[in-house]
Order: C-alpha cells, then structure tokens, then sequence
C-alpha cells in the first residue's frame, strides 16, 4: 500500500532566492525569444519575477509561472513595438561580439522555436519541462524544436551528431 | 560531438542581463492589468491627438489597447459602486471600484483643455459598446461619484443595447440579476478642464445559484468577450455557446484553477460542452494562424451551487491507495461493480460518477464517495478489465474501504514527484487512433505498440481530411511516408514497413485539382509525432 498525500495549496517560496538562481536563465531564454532585445528581456525578466512575487498567493510552480509569464510580457511589448511609428521605435541594440551570427539566425525564427531550442539545447530542459515553462503541450514543444533544428541547420551548419528529444 | 549549431547556441550561456535587474525587481511589477480580469480591448485602433490653438477639432482618437493600469483604490465600502472621476494624470480618466475590485473605464470621446488649448478626440472600437469585461456586484448596489469630475450623465443598458436606467446624477444597479453597460458623461469644470464619456460592464448578482447556465462567448478580431463574469454548471458540464465563429479553429479553456492545463472545444462550432471543474478560467477563441499564448482571452468563474460536480480529486491531506482485482465480472456494469465494491459509506454519503453526469469520466469509469460536498474515496476502474480491476483511494480515518469482493494488490511506491493521487498508467494500445481536425490529427494516445504485421490505424475524419499521412520526421523529403485516402469518414489500416521509433502524422488535404496540399516541409508543425514501439 502507498500512502499518498494531496498536493498542498501553493507553499511558501523565496522569491529573492529564485530570482538569484533563475533570473540569469529566464533572461537568456527571453534574450533568444526576442533575437537579442537586450531591454526586453530584461524588462520581462524583472517584471515576471516582480509578478509572480505579487501573486505569491496563487503561484503554486514559480519558475514555469515566471517563464511563462515573460514569455507573455515579451510578446506585449514586441507587439506594442510593431505598432509604434518606426521612428519612435526602440532602437535595436548591438549585439554581444561572438553572438552575430548566432542572433542573425535566431531571428529566422519564430519566437517559439527560439525559446524551445534554447531551453532545450542551451539550459539542458527535458520535453516536458520546457512545455511546462513555455505553457504549451509536449508535441507542440517537439514540433517547434523539429522546425528550429532544421532552420539553424541551414543557417549555421550541422556536423555529426543527432539528439533525442525525449529525455 | 555537437553539431556546430548546438555550440553556437551554448554561446548564449555567455549572456548576463545588466548590473539593474535585481534592482528593477525589487521596484515591483510595473502596468498589471486590474484583478479579477485580464481581458483586453485589442481591437482599437491607433491613437492621434492634435494639439490646436484657440479652435477644436474633432479628430480620431485610437484607443491603444493596452493593458489597463491599476484602478485606484476604492474609496467607499462593499456596498457601494464607486465611480472615480479623476483627471490627475492630465487628462480624463474614469474608474469602477467595487470592493478590492476594479474596473477602468473605457473612454470614447472626450475634449480636454489646458491653458487655453485643447484636443478633442474619438475612438473607434470593433465592438460597440465598448465593454471587454464585467464588474460583479449585488443587484441595486448604490452608484456613488468621486473625485474631482461631476456626471452629466448616467446611462445603463443591457448588453444588447436596451436601456435600462438614465440620471443626471447619483444613481444605482439595476435590481435584476444579469449583465449591464454603464455608459457616463462626465465633465470638469475650470482649466485644465473638459469632457469625456466612459463605458463599463458590470454584472449584478445576487447568489451563485442566479448566474446564467450557459457561458456565451463572442470572438472577435483580437478580442474575446463573455456575457457574464459568473456562469454556474448544468448536470453535465459547462455550456457554452459561441458568436463569431467564423475563422475560429477551437476554443480553449486556459489557467484554471491548479495546473494551467486546457481544455478544448471547437472546430469552428458555435459552442460545446466542457467537462471542466468549477473554478476560475479563461476562455481563448483561437483564430486561424494565432499561437496559443497569443490568443486573446476572458476570464470567468465557473461556480458549481447545485453540486454538478463531483471532484476525483480526494479532499484530505492523506490518502491511501491500492490496487485491487475483484471477483465481480466485466460484464457486470461499472456502475453495478462500483456499488459491489465499495463499503463503508455511512448515512448521507452518497457514491456518484466523478466530474459531470454519471457517464462524464475523465479515466475510465471513475468513482467517488461523497461526503459533505468533499470526495473522501475513489474508484477507478480499468475499463475492459474483466473481471473488474482498478485502483482504490481513499481519505483516511474515512471509515470507507474496499467490500469483500475485492482483493488489494500491491503497488509500486511511487516517486516524490508522484505524490498526487493518480489514475493507473494505461496500457500502450497497439492500434494507432488517429482523428483528424481541423486543428490537425489528435490521437488518443501518443505511443502505440506494433503488432506482428505492422502498425495498425485506425482514422476518424471529422474534418474532411482527404489523406492521413504517416512517416518518419527526419530523414527530410525522402523520408518514408505512408499515405491513405479517406473513402469513408473512418479508415482503418495496417503500415507494414515501419519498424519500432517515432512518427509522424498528418491529416490532409487535396486542392481542386486533386493534388495534396502542405505536406511535411511546408507544415510541419500540422505533424504529430507518436512513439511506436516494438510489437510484443
């Protein structure tokens, strides 16, 4: 027989601690989500994290909150960019020496795929955790990885070796 | 050895935000929308303001639709429905605060001078009224008016534009329950000074019990309304009917209560039904095109007065569960074994079908025992078993346990990161089921076993599909693929060449001429991939 218990209500959780060790990785991610908006992602990192502190109340899982949550930011903001008169528009900032080509192909595409391969291929998440953080389903994750595989192939070159995406 | 393009990713891994991240953290999230909704008026359009001399012209004003900042505090107690009129930012600004809940008003037109110069202007907006979410409060609660603005007008209407109410002042919610356009005219005096008119929703409530039964949901282009802020369960589920379907491919339910998992309805339909618990969700038409995080959303509270629902969640901190076999046979009904193998119930506890209706379950035939509104047992059992077997949880110190008739078997402990009660894991099918939407395939599960002579499918085509497709994913445009033409709205059938690892499926389409559309290099995201694993 197995004792089980019920997932208790959201606990206590010590925001400063998880901005500490999570804010450098949501910032990368964010970073590849906007193909290197430097503002941006700080913008949605900060705030993200500012959020999931003012709703400690109804935050059960923080980290996957805080991603999705500056996955959502970013999204406002690019949009709100898009719609402002291109001279008024933030500049776009100049990209870190050594990350060009990277950044340059990144922006081939699309938001999701970035954030999938870089949570998959730069922080090392399995499948699943990055559906969880990028609130989507695991398939979904599977396909945007199978597309941006592909494309940064084309752009930036493939040598040997071929990883699962199941682990 | 990585492929040169999984190094350069790992170059990212160099990448630091700037020394003021911390510090902008501690300052505080800046322009969250106002709590209960996070709904919001996309649709309007861009704004233009002309600063003139001594004349006004009346010129288009685009609303932004952006998020709207906090509302001020309100000012008065529950009882009252306070109006703020305020223009300390400049210009004119009206607010709804009900409690710890607040609304901003949606301005349309308004006219506003400083020092003698003034800016007129008019905005347009998709849907009129203008009114993208709903302030719940008691029917004939009191409207009272602060700040530093007067109302030259109050107008109240249903949603469907019928009015309801007009004053030149003070005035109060309509006394029936249901959904209300506010709309006001306000005006300042002195200078700066000016005009403006506002709209707001507001639903009046008395109880959970007089919420509608039916969530109706309009979709829009980039905005997603209800009718009501409150909507209660009927015996199976959640009701929903839709407006403005056309070019909607589903509807998903999204954050609700716990895990942020969806449920989904849709293909175009104008509503459904949604088996989800009671709870706090929000609602997305998802348009042609649009990703899921994109989807513009409203939000709802999903109430449950007459009890519809029963959770298979159980309601203590601790929990035992076993697996159990029986003696009772499978083709007995599971409602019948259900009543056969639970024991213990004592007087008022009542043993009812988990989530909505007696035939809704969610795992198989599922189970609880009731006990003051709270599931303190489950029951499931593996459906096709035979004789009945399943697995058993139950609150403890409930006095509720398994009858006579079942004999426990042991389970295996389970990890720490199982530690909720779960169903059993289902055994891999080996028939691929694949249905095809018109979102793309869904298949029920996302392994299949091969049997000796191939993998089996069987297609549902509830889309007008033309071919499902199944292949491998990365061998590129010389991959194996195996097609089947949809003769019928089902097809079932053996792929023999495939040997155990991941596919692909697709459900698709033929153009006038009779020649498939899409195809894997050009949609692969309309693919799903499915494990198949060795036959046994």
């Amino acid at each position: 027989m197995v004792v089980v218990r019920r997932r208790p209500a959201p606990a206590e959780h010590d925001y400063e601690a998880l901005f500490r060790e999570h804010a450098g990785a949501v910032y990368r991610t964010l970073y590849a989500f906007t193909a290197g908006r430097r503002a941006i992602a700080e913008e949605a990192t900060a705030e993200a994290f500012a959020r999931a502190v003012a709703h400690a109340d109804r935050v059960r899982d923080p980290v996957a909150w805080v991603y999705r949550t500056a996955f959502r930011l970013a999204v406002d903001e690019l949009r709100r960019e898009r719609r402002t008169p291109p001279e008024a528009a933030e500049e776009v900032e100049p990209v870190p020496a050594g990350l060009g080509e990277l950044v340059g192909a990144l922006r081939e595409l699309s938001p999701n795929q970035r954030a999938a391969i870089v949570l998959r291929y730069e922080a090392d998440l399995s499948v699943d955790e990055i559906a969880r953080r990028m609130g989507a389903s695991a398939a979904t994750v599977r396909v945007h990885l199978h597309r941006g595989r592909n494309r940064l192939r084309e752009l930036l070159g493939a040598e040997e070796t071929e990883e699962s995406d199941d682990a | 050895m990585p492929e040169r393009w999984e190094t350069q990713i790992r170059k990212l891994r160099g990448v630091e935000p700037g020394p003021d991240l911390g510090t902008r953290f501690e300052e505080g999230p800046r322009g969250e929308p106002p709590p209960p909704t996070r709904q919001r008026v996309v649709a309007a359009v861009t704004a233009l303001a002309l600063f003139l001399g001594a004349g006004v012209f009346a010129v288009r004003v685009f609303g932004t639709g952006e998020e709207s900042a906090p509302p001020p505090a309100a000012a008065g107690d529950e009882a009252t429905l306070v109006l703020e009129l305020s223009s300390n930012d400049g210009e004119p600004a009206a607010a709804l605060g009900y409690g710890d809940e607040g609304q901003d008003g949606t301005r349309e037109g308004y006219r506003w001078c400083v020092d003698g110069e003034c800016v007129a202007g008019i905005s347009d907006f998709v849907r009129y009224p203008p009114v993208f979410e709903l302030l719940v409060v008691p029917p004939s609660t009191p409207i009272e008016v602060a700040g530093d603005g007067s109302v030259e007008r109050l107008r109240i209407s249903t949603m469907d534009d019928q009015p309801v109410e007009e004053s030149g002042g003070p005035m109060q919610v309509p006394a029936s329950n249901g959904s209300y356009v506010v709309e006001v005219d306000a005006t300042w005096a002195g200078d700066p000074g000016g005009s403006a008119n506002f709209f707001f929703g507001v639903q009046a409530l008395d109880s959970p019990a007089s919420a509608p039964d039916v969530l109706r949901v309009e979709c829009g282009p980039g905005y997603t309304v209800t009718d009501a802020a409150v909507v209660r369960t009927q015996a199976d589920g959640l009701h929903v009917e839709v407006t403005g379907a056309e070019g909607i491919v589903a509807y998903s339910l999204i954050g609700g209560p716990g895990d942020p998992e969806a449920a989904v309805i849709g293909d175009s339909v104008p509503g459904g039904l949604m088996g989800v618990p009671p709870g706090t969700w929000e609602f997305a038409c998802r348009e042609q095109g649009e990703q899921d995080d994109t989807d513009p959303t409203a939000t709802f509270e999903l109430v449950d007065p007459d009890g519809n629902y029963a959770s298979p969640e159980l309601s203590c901190d601790a929990a035992t569960e076993q697996a159990f076999t029986s003696a009772i046979p499978g083709s007995t009904a599971h409602e019948e074994a259900a009543e056969q193998l639970v024991s213990g119930l004592e007087e008022g506890d009542r043993l009812r079908g988990a989530g909505y209706g007696a035939e809704t379950f969610k795992v198989g035939p599922t189970y609880v025992v009731e006990r003051g509104g709270d599931s303190v047992a489950r029951l499931t059992l593996d459906a096709g078993s035979d004789p009945w077997a399943g697995s058993f949880g139950v609150c403890e110190e409930s006095g509720i346990g398994l009858s006579e008739l079942a004999t426990a078997v042991q389970l295996e402990p389970t990890g720490p990161s199982s530690a909720e009660l779960s169903p059993p894991p289902e055994t891999v099918p080996d028939v691929l089921i694949v249905r095809c939407e018109e979102l793309g395939p869904a298949v029920e599960a996302t392994q299949v076993r091969l049997q000796e002579d191939g993998l089996h499918v069987e297609a549902l085509n509830v889309a007008h599909a033309d071919v499902v497709e199944i292949r491998s994913p990365d061998a590129g445009r010389d991959a194996f693929a195996h097609q089947t033409a949809f003769d019928e709205a089902e097809e079932s059938f053996v792929v023999p060449r495939f040997g155990p690892g991941e596919v692909w499926v697709a459900c698709r389409l033929t153009d006038e001429n009779g020649k498939l559309v899409g195809g894997f290099e050009a949609e692969p995201g309309s693919y799903v991939p499915v494990e198949v694993l060795p036959a046994e």
